[in-house]
Parts: C-alpha cells; sequence; structure tokens
C-alpha cells in the first residue's frame, strides 16, 4: 500500500502551498458559517437522541469521554492540516505518508457511505410512515421507494447544483431540522422538571458515570468513540472558502461546540421525560417526540416536527453525497487511480459517474434491506464493518499529521494544533481501541459464537478496508494518469 | 436549471410534503388508562425493578394502548424491514458513526411488562424477538 513508485506526478498534484494562496475560480462558494452546519450536518442529529436516552445522565459521560480523546484531537489536527493544504484527508495523507495511502484513505472515506445511505434513507421513511401512515413501516416496498427516490433526487440536485447549492441547503436543512427541533426539546424538558414532575431517568450526581458492569461498559463506552466521526470529512471542500487558513479553524471551532450541544442535550431532555423502556424498542426520535409533545398537548406540532427531522435527514445526506466522492475523485485525477470513465465531472466540476455508479450500488443496497429479510437483519454487520473502516482514516490522519511537522515544518499553515503529537497519539490509540473493540458480540449477534463474529468482522474488514483498495492501486494503469485538462474535460 | 428554480422546486416539494403530512397524521388524543398504569407498577414491583414515575404520568405516556411500545410491537412480526432497522438502532453513536452495543437486560424486562399488561397479544413476537438478542447488566440496576 505504500509502494513508493506511485508516486506523484508533479504536473497534475496539486500544489503544495498555504491554502490562502491558491485562488481559484470558485473561491467563495461557501460561506465559513456554512461550512460549519455542513460539519454539524455530518456528525450530528437528533436521530441518536432517544437511543442515548436511555443511559439517563450517562449520555452526557458518554459523549464527554469521546469528545476528549476523537474530537478534540480530530478537530484541532483537521483545522491545521486544512488551513495549510486543500483537498481534505487524501491531500493530508498523500503529503504525509505516500500517495497510495492517500488514496486509501479517500476509499476508506467512501466505502462507509455506500453502506450508510440506505440506513439513513429508511430513517427517512420511517419518520414519513409514522406521520402518515405508521403501517407503512413494515412495508418493505415503501421503504425501498423512498430510500431509491432521495437518493437519486440527492445526485440529481448535486449534479445540477453543484456544491454552492449542496451547502445552502445543507445549512437550511440542520438549522431547521436539528437545531430548532433540539431546543424545543431542551425547552420543553427544562420546563417538564420546572413544573414539578420528577425526571423519568435518576439526575444524581453518582449516575453520571455508567455502571461498571464488566466487559458490556467497555464495549458501551469504547464504541463511542468515534460518535463524532466525520468531521474531518468537509475539508474536501476547504478551497471552496474565501479565507481558507482563518476560516477552516473558526467553522470547525463553531461545529465542535454545536455539535456537542446538539448530541448531548436533548438525550438528557427526552431521559428527564420518557423513561427508557419505553423508547428502548423503538428507538425512534418520532416516538420521542411524540411522547413529549404529548405530555404538554401540542401533539399538533408533531407533522412539522417530522417534516424538519426529514428535512436535517437529507441535509446530512446532501453532505456525505458531496464530500467523500469528491475526495476519490480529486485522488484518481492527481495519482490516476481509477479509469478515466470515473474521473469525468460535469459542467459543474461535480463527479458525476463516482455518483451515478455509486448510485446503482446504493440502490442494489436498498432492495436488498427493504426487501430480504436475512440482508435487513444482517444489515447492523456492514455498519460494524465499514464503521471500523472509516476509523482507519482517523489512524493514516493523525501518524500523517505528525509526519508532516517533521517533513514539512516551515510549510505554511493558518493554524497550529498545540501539542499536537500528543493529541495525536491520544486520538490514534482511541481510533484504535474503537476499532478494536468492533470485534465484540453486541447483542444483534444473539447466541452467535464470539469466533464467528471475529471472522466476519475481521474479514469484512480485511476485504473493504485492504483487498479492495490494494487491488485498485495494482491494477491501475499509467492511461487513467489524465493531462489536467482532459481531466477537466 | 438556475439555483433559484433548484431552489423553487425543492421549496414545491417541502411545501406539498408538509401538506401531505399535516392532512394524514393522526391527532387523536390517547386515552388515559391509570388502572393499566398501576397493573404495571404492580408488575414492577413483583418483578423487583424500579420505577420512578406514578400512575398519571404513566398513564399520560402509555395511554391505554401502550402506546409506542405496543405500535412497534404489532410492526415487529410483519415487517422484516423493521426488524433489520430496530436492530440498526441498538448501540451508540452520532448521526453518521452508529456501533451496535449490548442491551441492557432489565431495561428489556421493563419493555415486556409494557407489552405484557397492555398488549398481551404481541408478547409472544416481541419475546421471541428479544429471546435473538444477546443481552447483558449494562444499567446496573
Amino acid at each position: 500500500m505504500t509502494d513508493a513508485s506511485a508516486s506523484f506526478d508533479p504536473a497534475v498534484d496539486a500544489p503544495a502551498v498555504p491554502v490562502a494562496r491558491t485562488k481559484t475560480g470558485t473561491v467563495g462558494v461557501i460561506s465559513w458559517s456554512a461550512l460549519a452546519l455542513m460539519t454539524v450536518s455530518s456528525v450530528a442529529s437528533l436521530r441518536p437522541a432517544p437511543t442515548m436516552a436511555v443511559y439517563g445522565l450517562a449520555c452526557v459521560f458518554l459523549y464527554l469521554l469521546p469528545a476528549v480523546v476523537f474530537l478534540i484531537p480530530t478537530a484541532l489536527v483537521s483545522a491545521e492540516l486544512a488551513s495549510g493544504w486543500e483537498g481534505g484527508v487524501y491531500r493530508w495523507v498523500t503529503e504525509g505518508i505516500s500517495p497510495n495511502m492517500g488514496f486509501a484513505a479517500a476509499w476508506h472515506q467512501f466505502a462507509m457511505t455506500i453502506f450508510y445511505y440506505p440506513t439513513l434513507l429508511s430513517f427517512v421513511a420511517s419518520t414519513l410512515a409514522y406521520v402518515i401512515d405508521p403501517s407503512l413501516a413494515s412495508n418493505g416496498v415503501f421503504t425501498a421507494v423512498v430510500i431509491i427516490v432521495a437518493y437519486w433526487a440527492g445526485v440529481l440536485l448535486s449534479l445540477r447544483g453543484g456544491i454552492g447549492v449542496v451547502a445552502k441547503l445543507a445549512s437550511s436543512g440542520v438549522l431547521i431540522g436539528t437545531l430548532i427541533p433540539g431546543a424545543l426539546l431542551v425547552v420543553l424538558g427544562i420546563t417538564y422538571l420546572l413544573q414539578g414532575n420528577p425526571s423519568a431517568a435518576p439526575m444524581g450526581a453518582g449516575h453520571f458515570l455508567p455502571a461498571w458492569t464488566g466487559i458490556a461498559s467497555i464495549v458501551l463506552i469504547v464504541s463511542n468513540f468515534g460518535a463524532y466521526s466525520g468531521m474531518e470529512m468537509n475539508a474536501v471542500h476547504v478551497n471552496e472558502l474565501d479565507d481558507p487558513p482563518r476560516q477552516f479553524p473558526k467553522a470547525m471551532f463553531v461545529a465542535v461546540a454545536l455539535v456537542l450541544v446538539i448530541l448531548i442535550l436533548p438525550p438528557l431532555a427526552i431521559s428527564w421525560m420518557v423513561p427508557a423502556e419505553q423508547i428502548s424498542l423503538t428507538a425512534g426520535v418520532m416516538q420521542a417526540f411524540s411522547a413529549v409533545l404529548a405530555h404538554f398537548g401540542i401533539q399538533w406540532l408533531t407533522p412539522v416536527i417530522g417534516l424538519a427531522i426529514v428535512l436535517a435527514s437529507l441535509a446530512g445526506f446532501l453532505t456525505w453525497l458531496s464530500g467523500p466522492s469528491r475526495s476519490l475523485l480529486l485522488v484518481a485525477k492527481q495519482g490516476g487511480y481509477l479509469p478515466p470513465y470515473f474521473q469525468r465531472t460535469n459542467a459543474a466540476g461535480v463527479q458525476e459517474n463516482i455518483l451515478v455508479v455509486q448510485g446503482f450500488v446504493t440502490t442494489v443496497l436498498a432492495l436488498l434491506f427493504a426487501l430480504v429479510p436475512a440482508v435487513s437483519n444482517a444489515y447492523w454487520i456492514f455498519m460494524t464493518i465499514t464503521t471500523s473502516v472509516y476509523l482507519l482514516v482517523y489512524l493514516w490522519l493523525f501518524v500523517a499529521a505528525v509526519r508532516l511537522r517533521r517533513l514539512q515544518p516551515d510549510h505554511p499553515r493558518g493554524y497550529r494544533a498545540p501539542a499536537l503529537p500528543l493529541l495525536c497519539g491520544v486520538g490514534f490509540v482511541a481510533s484504535l481501541a474503537a476499532i478494536a473493540i468492533s470485534f465484540v458480540p453486541p447483542s444483534q449477534f444473539g447466541s452467535g459464537s464470539p469466533a464467528t463474529f471475529v471472522a466476519i468482522v475481521g474479514g469484512g474488514i480485511l476485504i473493504l478496508g485492504l483487498i479492495i483498495p490494494y487491488a485498485l492501486i495494482k491494477l491501475r494503469k499509467p492511461t487513467w494518469q489524465l493531462g489536467e485538462a482532459e481531466a477537466a474535460s | 436549471m438556475s439555483h433559484r428554480t433548484i431552489y423553487i422546486i425543492v421549496g414545491a416539494v417541502v411545501a406539498v410534503l408538509l401538506v401531505v403530512m399535516l392532512a394524514t397524521f393522526d391527532y387523536g388524543t390517547p386515552n388515559k388508562d391509570e388502572a393499566k398504569a398501576n397493573d404495571l407498577i404492580a408488575a414492577y414491583q413483583d418483578a423487583g425493578l424500579t420505577n420512578r414515575l406514578d400512575a398519571e404520568q404513566l398513564a399520560k405516556l402509555l395511554g391505554d394502548d401502550g402506546g409506542a411500545v405496543c405500535q412497534a410491537a404489532a410492526d415487529l412480526p410483519s415487517g422484516h424491514a423493521v426488524r433489520g432497522y430496530v436492530k440498526l438502532r441498538f448501540g451508540v453513536g452520532g448521526e453518521f458513526y452508529f456501533r451496535p452495543t449490548r442491551l441492557d437486560r432489565n431495561l428489556v424486562a421493563r419493555s415486556l411488562l409494557i407489552v405484557k399488561t397492555y398488549c398481551p397479544d404481541q408478547l409472544p413476537d416481541v419475546r421471541n424477538f428479544v429471546d435473538g438478542l444477546r443481552l447483558a447488566d449494562v444499567n446496573g440496576d
């Protein structure tokens, strides 16, 4: 994977200059606040709130610890790297480790998104069903149709509008569908307590830490280390900002604050008002909202909240659709890692063929997920595998950051992260621990053998994380390396 | 297609969705049933499980039909997509990253008592689903 012969062609490699000096025709397409909200929509939403609410006050700890060991390292290191180099993770890894590892990092980001879309869009389907007709929730055809229609509508939007439209829609979506309903939930929660109602979950200081029950506690705590995955993803759009060295770190710090607020406060508010046993089997944000709104006699708000939550999910979807596929395009163009067909962009500069091919794969996955019982029952295993593959990106990211400080100490950076080696060390260990804990069988695996589970997850990580990118690197041909003009056409 | 046209189309689709959702949502208020809530509290006590809410609050949340719990219980046997989706949500994480973990045994026991009290017909299906899960002592209560 670190084949030195696969070095960049300087003729097509993007210049290694501080991004502030790299003015292109697209600079200023995204405002820093839109980029901050895009980052928020990539990482945080109300979707996990009911699931985390079952842990009561301990959900605060479950989010704060990963914030220290993963979120802060990722955010600060990404802020430094994005303020010095264009292109996002693939570029940082390319510069810091090797071009082949840069391609592998782009692939690891991209691979997870393919499996992620059906889960995200099936949530959209279940939210629509909850409001329109709850019996639709168990209708596989309805779920498949919603996933496929939403996916291709997103592709069409990205192709026609480009990143400027995506940024505006995504930032509006997170505002309407996450920030406003989240704030409402918290206000209602505080009101509920002020009315003199007892909290449904104990809130004493003794409940701040999760109960220690052995391996289950370790699985619970360490599994959440990667909860903030995706903070670095939008760095691929850094050259669309007016002043990346100043604006990207600013966007990152605002995003960190919002992500923490969104992920911590709504589950806490739900745990005050709805007992854990009433949401553990449904794990649905609409069910939680419905219970809360019913307490205050304002159920009429449910359809509005439902639509807002759908919009937030679609905002997150658009952000993911435009990020990792863009990374894959850029690294494919610069290193000739993919056939010319995949390097083609449309007039708006969008990676149309990558999105279309990804769309066909997503369509097949959506049909299997919605219509084939064996696939839908086992889909959580794909998510376990792909989250681990995504976490590999952070291993490469932290190694690259340390090496770049050593290899290119004088390279101008708009922001320098404090104690970078320490940040990278902590982030690396946290990412590695979260990968390692994915080998412990969760509830969904039932009474299956742990060895079988290890083989399935290990095999999946090996195929998706190592064998496929290695094969792509080995199969590439010199003719895939296009000149700049040819690639742009 | 201009950006303006795209925003107009997106706005129109959102407006249509809003109208459909407002028109089709069932605004009926669930009936409160404190007798059933008291039965549930008694079932918790018999099983040695803690309960922090009184009958009035439980009746508000569960109505007379078990609310969201019994709705989920009714969906489980008919829809494999629902079972798959529910399995995807047993875990921890954020929006993008979500990892399966282990469900708390007492928490599941409490949910089963709700099903037993409010929609006993669904109990075999829910128990069948739960029996396929590896449970653990997570919350320590």
